[in-house]
């Protein structure tokens, strides 16, 4: 029986397929829905069974939910994309899928995209929610909370490019799952702040840049346009530093940036990577 | 084929210009003692590691730089593999399949022929995580022969089994043979290479010390072992009168009953020592050669290779 390999394409859709077999039958992407389902369900009713109700204004109701947005692709990164080149190391699996006529970057675009589908479902699912609420309460719908969607995406896809260049580079699961998670919601965050305190711009972080996403929607049309980025004066601790808030334009360059560089770096590492 | 294939890690050198040509429908196992290369060249030859210099070649595709072309009519199990704990072997075989461009058909009809072949059938749809290690090798076993490849690439494929599972495994590799595909085995049981293969590689150090057929290399090493039992301990005399029968090179006595006798000679020669041993009053319960002629040959050769 002497058939040919599909083409490499062919064979991309068939490695998405039963990696999102893996994220079903392993209940991750249930379990990334119920926490944005929880989450926003704790946006809506915490007001309410607080007794002090929405408030009037129609961009503080969705910026309040933008908070969670950038939490929620850092989670959907660590739950799909941290373990999905290490685990094929460290659990052996690899033994059995690298010997087969398929190129090993296949293997990682077909693992991205279908973490990339698994982290949009819950991306969408809550931003579903905010329109949806905000439209309930308010009557209308905000420009900036689309395009804050769409830059959620673009941001989305660089930070699980990112987790797959840390999955193909560290030897554990558990290891590279921590890494994920504090990396994006510590450690980048962190050394924005130390930055901005001493007065240097980090529009080159992507956490940084990630920041339009909820930023768009308290600070939005001065933002739109080319320039020097808004400065304002935040406060920790009770010390006043400056404030670099990012652009639109500036912060997808450097989204697509990360995208594009971590996710050519994760390719080069795994094809590299023996086992 | 390999062609001055080196893989260095760090400073150890695991190949070492190794030069090994299997031709077609030829069943080849693959020996040597730990550390030799024999598993660093199985998974170069399945794009699991790249080499340090030379090339590897399946079906004269180059597997460094078309790993999907010349993996396309190989069926490879290298050490044990785990598989993805919640499919079950239909569903891997399917995804196995699917990878190799075979029909939904011939999926179906390959996987219940190989999964029978590997007595699995019975677990086809329950998930591989609750699988024992000796499951886990019929099912490495069946995907490698899913797509029924021309080459067959197996590291110690009877790691795991039970005796029961070994021979059953044994079997479908002299089929194999049989059916003219091209068999290339590592393992380190020489019984079973003696058994099942026609062809040895001697692997020593990254080198390749012999690649010949077995019924050549058996004659490397005329010295056989014979373990000879006695009802009672043979006193010293006998044992210096066993020194001198025709063939003995060697005599060691292993517990008071039992005599390892090195000896040298053919069948006929053998059947002498026999009847010279009764008539020295030896009392004997057994008389039977130990060990293998691969054995004698792979021990001779490595102890050369280490000197």
């Amino acid at each position: 029986m002497k058939s040919s390999p599909p083409s490499d394409s062919e064979q991309l859709h068939m490695v998405l397929r039963y990696e999102l077999l893996k994220y079903l039958r392993g209940q991750r992407l249930f379990g990334i829905l119920i926490i944005t389902a929880f989450i926003a369900w704790l946006m809506l009713a915490l007001p309410l069974l607080l007794g002090r109700g929405y408030s009037s204004d129609v961009r503080t109701f969705p910026s309040t939910f933008l908070n969670f947005v950038s939490i929620l692709i850092v989670l959907s990164a660590t739950f799909f994309g941290s373990d999905a080149i290490v685990s094929e190391f460290q659990q052996r699996t690899g033994y059995a899928l690298f010997p087969s006529p398929i190129r090993r970057r296949i293997i990682l675009l077909g693992k991205y995209v279908a973490s990339a589908l698994s982290s949009l479902l819950a991306v969408s699912l809550y931003y579903a929610i905010i329109i949806v609420s905000s439209q309930a309460i308010y009557g209308t719908l905000l420009d900036e909370l689309v395009l804050s969607y769409y830059l959620a995406v673009v941001y989305m896809l660089s930070i699980l490019a990112f987790a797959f260049l840390l999955s193909s580079v560290m030897k554990g699961t558990t290891g590279s799952a921590v890494l994920t998670f504090f990396l994006f919601q510590m450690i980048l965050p962190i050394i924005d702040v130390v930055l901005n305190s001493a007065d240097i711009d980090p529009w080159f972080s992507v956490t940084h840049a990630g920041g339009i996403i909820s930023s768009i929607l308290t600070m939005p049309r001065a933002m739109l346009g080319p320039g020097r980025p808004m400065q304002t004066t935040g406060a920790a601790v009770g010390i006043p530093y400056p404030l670099y808030i990012p652009e639109v334009l500036s912060s997808l360059i450097v989204m697509i940036n990360y995208f594009a560089i971590t996710l050519l770096a994760a390719i080069y590492v795994f094809e590299r990577r023996e086992l | 084929m390999t062609k001055n294939l080196k893989k260095v890690y760090n400073s150890f050198v695991a190949l070492d210009n190794l030069n090994l040509k299997v031709e077609g429908g030829v069943c080849l196992g693959f020996l040597g003692p730990n550390g030799a290369g024999k598993t660093t060249t199985i998974k170069i030859l399945t794009t699991l590691i790249k080499p340090t210099s030379g090339k590897a070649y399946l079906n004269g595709i180059d597997v460094t730089s078309d790993p999907k072309a010349a993996l396309s009519d190989v069926g490879a199990v290298v050490e044990t593999p785990e598989f993805y704990p919640y499919l079950t072997p239909n569903e891997m075989l399917s995804y196995q399949g699917e990878l190799r461009g075979m029909s939904s058909n011939e999926i179906s009809e390959r996987s219940r022929k190989v999964l029978d072949e590997v007595k699995l059938t019975e677990w086809a749809d329950k998930p591989i995580g609750s699988f024992s290690r000796g499951m886990k090798q019929r099912m490495a076993l069946a995907q490698a022969l899913l797509h029924d490849p021309a080459i067959l690439i197996l590291d110690e494929p009877t790691s795991g089994l039970d005796p029961r599972g070994m021979h059953e495994v044994r079997e479908i590799i002299k089929t194999l043979k049989e059916k003219g595909k091209t068999v290339f085995m590592s393992s380190h049981l020489l019984s079973e290479v003696q058994e099942v293969c026609d062809t040895v590689a001697l692997l020593d150090r990254g080198r390749l010390i012999v690649c010949d057929k077995i019924e050549n290399l058996s004659k490397i090493s005329p010295v056989k072992k014979i373990e000879v039992r006695a009802l009672v301990a043979p006193t010293d005399s006998q044992l210096d009168d066993i020194c001198r029968f025709r063939g003995v090179r060697n005599v060691k006595q292993t517990s008071s009953q039992v005599l390892l006798i090195e000896f040298e000679g053919d069948e006929d020669s053998m059947a002498e020592l026999h009847d010279s041993l009764l008539e020295l009053g030896l009392k004997m319960t057994s008389f039977k050669p130990t060990g293998t002629d691969l054995e004698s040959m792979y021990l001779e050769i490595i102890a050369e290779s280490v000197r």
